[in-house]
């Protein structure tokens, strides 16, 4: 079958001798192949000639080579085989060497993925690595020697002697074979004239290396390097040679065949892709949002070859392909075999159904902590030696529940009777947490700050899904307008201006300036800092909602002997001129919540690396400008820059 | 032999479609399909676009309307507007209204909507009964009409009288940005609305409805019951004296700048001969080197009936903002300059 489909490609003229394997996206990586054939023959040039790689519809003639007295010829190959073959005889003696040297190259293109966004870079992988394989390499000689007297065929001889010699050779840098045979016949004639008694001795001798097999199959591994330039190569070569020899005497004959094979190629990962940026949304893939949660990753490798088809059988048993660091799976057992089927190799993971194609992990719930998602590397290894890795990216569903249980709670609301002065809430009831707020809980809140909550819904009066401190249970509580894509949040920004208080005396005062738009968990860090700062100065007894009149006369929670002295103006719930705030019953004291978590913000700025949210930050194309943008410049940096408060100052006014 | 050929081009060229629809396929980042999140000067320019709708009452603004909620905003913004275009709506009123209403539903669905379920459960029903009632009373001239249409409006509403005594009651007498206005809230100061106006055409028995209810508990329903049996002069003089006898400025206060705005222009003369005045009295406490309370006072004064003015379209607008702007006053170039970006009307909290 394999021979076939050679032939068939060899029909193919030269003009299409470079053969070029597109791999993935267009332009991006190009496998590109070219052979040269390099046939020479010395001695005794068979009328048939010598069977050579290329051009096999030529066949036996030998004028294609034009090496009818010998020499040396180089033509194109067509495809990544060898195949030499050649035979002589007659009665007579005969000499013959033919060389057949196969030189691939092959020439891998690939172009770097260009995304240019304000404050973001990414270094892409620029080393390929591949397994170049030889699927079977192999040696045959025959002989055959006959002598004799044939009664129809005068004059009968006395005597006949014949013998027939073939050494075939083919080998590559992996595997290589090799066999001789010769067999030699004689014979005598008891009476000569009348072609009677006579002995005659006839036979022959066939031998290959292997014996029993389509050949020895091999591989070994490389990679080629784009860091300095789109393209690289590789080369290789595949030999074979063929030396007949035979003598006969009259009324014998002798015959001499040999023949060597090898076919090459080279086998890549294909999923995922080897070069997959998933910096810039490529190699991505997102656990499910059900119970059992579930996560499949295509884990395959793919065989290029050129004029014939590989049988991958035997490289699929040494083929594993893993996942480091490693997921694990409660109930399947990922990428337990490879298997092969036509160009393919495919993952495969066994479960108690038995086994289905890919990686595919399944977990009673997600992985428990942030840690688990994010950049993994998908191996593909035959005989326990990396070939290659694809870089990819694992993300959780953001909405889903299916977290594992735990902390940190949520809880649906009940405002309470606000015949108090701050309104108080009351724990309806615990309800679990969308994993968004469960993983940036992990990644960012876990270790730095107590107490928080996850707002479900808040009832017995109107309520925002924003975000709370509350004073009684010391809880903070953070709703959807955190949520990593959805939320709709910005900070405000301010800086330190001299301009006239209420009193028309000139003053530092802070004065809103800018605002930013943070991007996937920057908004929760912007939410859960801002709680936290009212959560700061309530414990600190500097916020209060109940000061009275004399002492909080413009009803922003501050008291003025700290609004005088910290830039704020204490007739002025709002100080600062930020529209938005003129709207906020916080005024000044929401002002200092916004300095502490904007100062908070920029020093979490490379928080995003943990963002593992599917639809946030680092899923798909990251979002431009990058990780934020401010409204001045609607850029990642602010046309106030040089004066944005990242904490709340001290000015010592009056 | 054309077959084998045929099928091997066929195979590598299926082989690289696979894989390129594997690999080439880069997901958006999701935030990208969302509307866009709206800056200060769109939100500016579509709150003022609701607060002018509701002075002017004209259904031909309704899709205007509608358009602002195209644009995402950030929540606190949001709410603002979101309440503006609601009671704008309510005060339009119409079959359009109703119709814009059923619309607005789905957008309050969008996941990207912050509260819509607050704002379907609390405001919808309340403004969708006012536009109900208004059409059935448009205009209350007895108090048996009157009557009626407060019957209609809570049963449309899903409430009753102890319902918005209850829901007034819980509602927290300082603001604050984590409690919105419940139902009940929501519509009395509705209900105040259609008072006002049933008040205006002679059924002073439309204010016995609030008897008993804890107004002062939502500052601008109580601010609204104090104005409803003046005239609009004396509403003029009674704001332009709250606003300008202030020592300090909170957040309930601007509820009063809002409610000065909706006397209309008929305002502008006398808070331009205010702004006169309170300019010459601050010169002079400042050569008589006054306490700062008094300088404190007017100033608060200055700034509170500067930001009233720069909601109005009156080409003597601009010329004193822009005076007081060169003067250095704290507030006058930041209003000069929503003047100019076309804001008309008051920034409040939830009404």
């Amino acid at each position: 079958m394999r021979r076939q489909k050679m032939l068939g490609v060899a029909a193919l003229s030269l003009a299409v001798a470079n053969l070029i394997a597109g791999l993935g996206q267009t332009d991006r990586l190009q496998i590109r192949f070219k052979g040269e054939a390099t046939l020479s023959v010395s001695g005794d040039v068979p009328v048939c000639g010598f069977i050579a790689t290329c051009p096999l519809y030529e066949r036996y003639c030998s004028s294609f080579w034009n090496l009818c007295s010998g020499g040396k010829r180089t033509v194109s190959a067509l495809g990544s085989y060898l195949v030499l073959g050649g035979e002589f005889g007659g009665s007579q003696g005969y000499s013959s060497n033919a060389q057949l040297l196969v030189n691939l190259f092959f020439d891998f293109r690939y172009s770097s993925p260009l995304l240019q966004i304000s404050g973001f870079s990414y270094e892409p992988k620029t080393t390929l690595g591949f397994a170049y394989f030889v699927d079977g390499v192999k040696a045959g000689a025959a002989a055959i020697a006959v002598a004799g007297c044939q009664g129809n065929y005068p004059p009968c001889c006395e005597s006949g002697s014949a013998s027939a010699n073939t050494a075939a050779m083919v080998s590559t840098s992996v595997v290589q074979a090799s066999i001789s045979s010769s067999y030699s016949a004689s014979c005598g004639c008891a009476d000569a004239e009348q072609c009677l008694d006579c002995t005659s001795d006839g036979g022959s001798q066939w031998r290959a290396d292997p014996e029993n097999s389509p050949g020895y199959q091999g591989f070994k591994t490389s990679s080629v390097s784009f860091r300095h330039s789109r393209s690289a190569s590789y080369t290789e070569e595949l030999k074979g040679s063929i030396a007949i020899s035979g003598s006969a005497s009259e009324c014998a004959g002798a015959i001499s065949a040999g023949a060597s094979f090898a076919y090459a190629g080279l086998l890549l990962q294909s999923l995922p892709h080897p070069l997959g940026v998933p910096a810039i949304g490529e190699n991505e893939y997102a656990w499910s949002s059900d119970r059992p949660a579930r996560l499949e990753i295509p884990a395959r490798a793919y065989a290029h070859t050129w004029g014939w088809e590989p049988d991958l059988g035997w490289i699929a048993e040494r083929t594993l392909f893993r996942v480091e660091p490693s997921i694990e799976s409660e109930q399947t057992e990922p990428g337990f075999r490879t298997i092969a089927v036509g160009r393919q190799l495919i993952a495969q993971t066994r479960d108690q159904h038995g086994f289905r194609d890919d990686l595919i992990f399944i977990r009673a719930y997600l992985p428990p902590s942030n840690n688990d998602f994010g950049l993994k590397s998908v191996y593909f290894t035959v005989d326990g030696n990396k070939v290659d890795h694809a870089d990819v990216e694992i993300f959780f569903p953001p909405d889903a529940k299916n977290h594992p249980p735990g902390e940190p709670p949520g809880y649906e609301m009940q405002l309470e009777d606000t015949g108090e002065d701050c309104p108080r809430w009351r724990r309806l009831r615990q309800v679990n947490t969308p994993n968004w707020f469960y993983y940036y809980y992990d990644a960012y809140a876990k270790r730095r700050i107590d107490r928080v909550y996850y707002l479900a819904a808040a009832h017995g009066s109107g309520y925002s899904s924003g975000a709370f401190y509350d004073i009684y249970d010391d809880g903070i509580y953070i709703g959807d307008r955190a949520h990593p894509i959805y939320g709709n949040h910005k900070v405000y920004l301010f800086c330190l201006k001299r301009r006239a208080d209420s009193y028309g005396r000139k003053r530092q005062l802070i004065t809103f300036v800018d605002k930013l738009t943070p991007n996937g968990i920057h908004k929760f860090i912007a939410l859960l800092e801002h709680e936290q700062s009212h959560r700061k100065y309530y414990t600190a007894r500097i916020s209060s909602c109940n000061w009275g009149d004399h002492l909080d006369p413009d009803e922003d929670s501050l008291p003025s002997w700290w609004e005088r002295i910290h830039g704020l103006d204490p007739m002025w719930h709002n100080t600062t001129g930020a529209p938005g705030l003129d709207s906020d019953p916080d005024g000044d004291s929401d002002a200092v919540a916004e300095i502490e978590a904007f100062g908070a913000l920029t020093r979490a700025e490379r928080f995003w690396k943990h963002d593992w949210a599917q639809g946030s930050m680092q899923w798909g194309t990251p979002p431009s400008p990058f990780p934020w943008m401010y409204d001045s410049t609607s850029t990642n940096r602010s046309r106030h820059d040089r004066c944005l408060l990242r904490s709340v100052p001290r000015t010592g006014g009056r | 032999m054309r077959y084998q050929i045929s099928s091997w081009i066929i195979s590598v060229a299926s082989a690289s479609l696979i894989i390129s629809l594997s690999w080439g396929q880069t997901p958006d980042n999701a935030a990208s399909k969302l509307p866009p999140l709206a800056d200060e000067t769109q939100w500016i320019a579509a709150k003022s676009l609701c607060l002018s709708s509701a002075i002017r009452k004209d259904t031909a603004l309704l899709p205007k309307i509608e358009a602002i909620f195209q644009h995402r905003y950030e929540a606190r913004e949001q709410h603002v507007l979101t309440v503006n275009a609601l009671v704008a709506i309510g005060r339009v009123g119409g079959p359009d209204a109703l119709a814009l209403l059923e619309r607005l539903e789905t957008t309050f669905g969008r996941p990207y909507f912050h509260s819509g379920a607050y704002y379907r459960e609390h405001y919808l029903p309340v403004i969708r009964a006012r536009i109900q009632a208004d059409l059935i009373f448009p205009d209350v001239r007895t108090p048996d009409q009157w009557q009626q249409k407060v019957m209609l409006f809570l049963q449309e509403a899903g409430l009753t009288r102890e319902a918005l005594q209850e829901a007034i009651h819980k509602h927290p007498q300082r603001g604050d940005p984590m409690v919105y206005p419940s139902r009940g809230v929501v519509a009395v100061r509705v209900l105040l609305e259609l008072a006002s106006e049933a008040y205006a055409n002679g059924v002073k028995e439309a204010l016995r409805f609030f008897d008993g209810v804890a107004l002062e508990r939502d500052y601008p329903s109580w601010l609204r019951y104090q104005l409803i049996p003046m005239d609009v002069k004396q509403r003029v003089r009674w704001l332009i004296n709250s606003l300008t006898y202030k020592k300090a400025m909170r957040f309930v206060d601007r509820y009063e700048l809002l409610a000065l705005w909706h006397c209309g222009i008929v305002a502008l003369p006398e808070i331009l001969a205010k702004i006169e005045e309170l300019s010459k009295l601050k010169e002079s406490l400042r050569l008589h080197s006054e306490k700062d309370e008094a300088i404190g006072r007017v100033n608060m004064g200055l700034t509170n009936l500067l930001e009233v003015l720069s909601g109005y379209e009156d080409p003597r607008v601009e010329p004193i903002l822009e005076q007081f702007a060169q003067a250095g006053h704290p507030k006058a170039e930041e209003l000069l300059r929503r003047h100019r970006q076309g804001l008309r009307g008051i920034v409040t909290f939830d009404w």
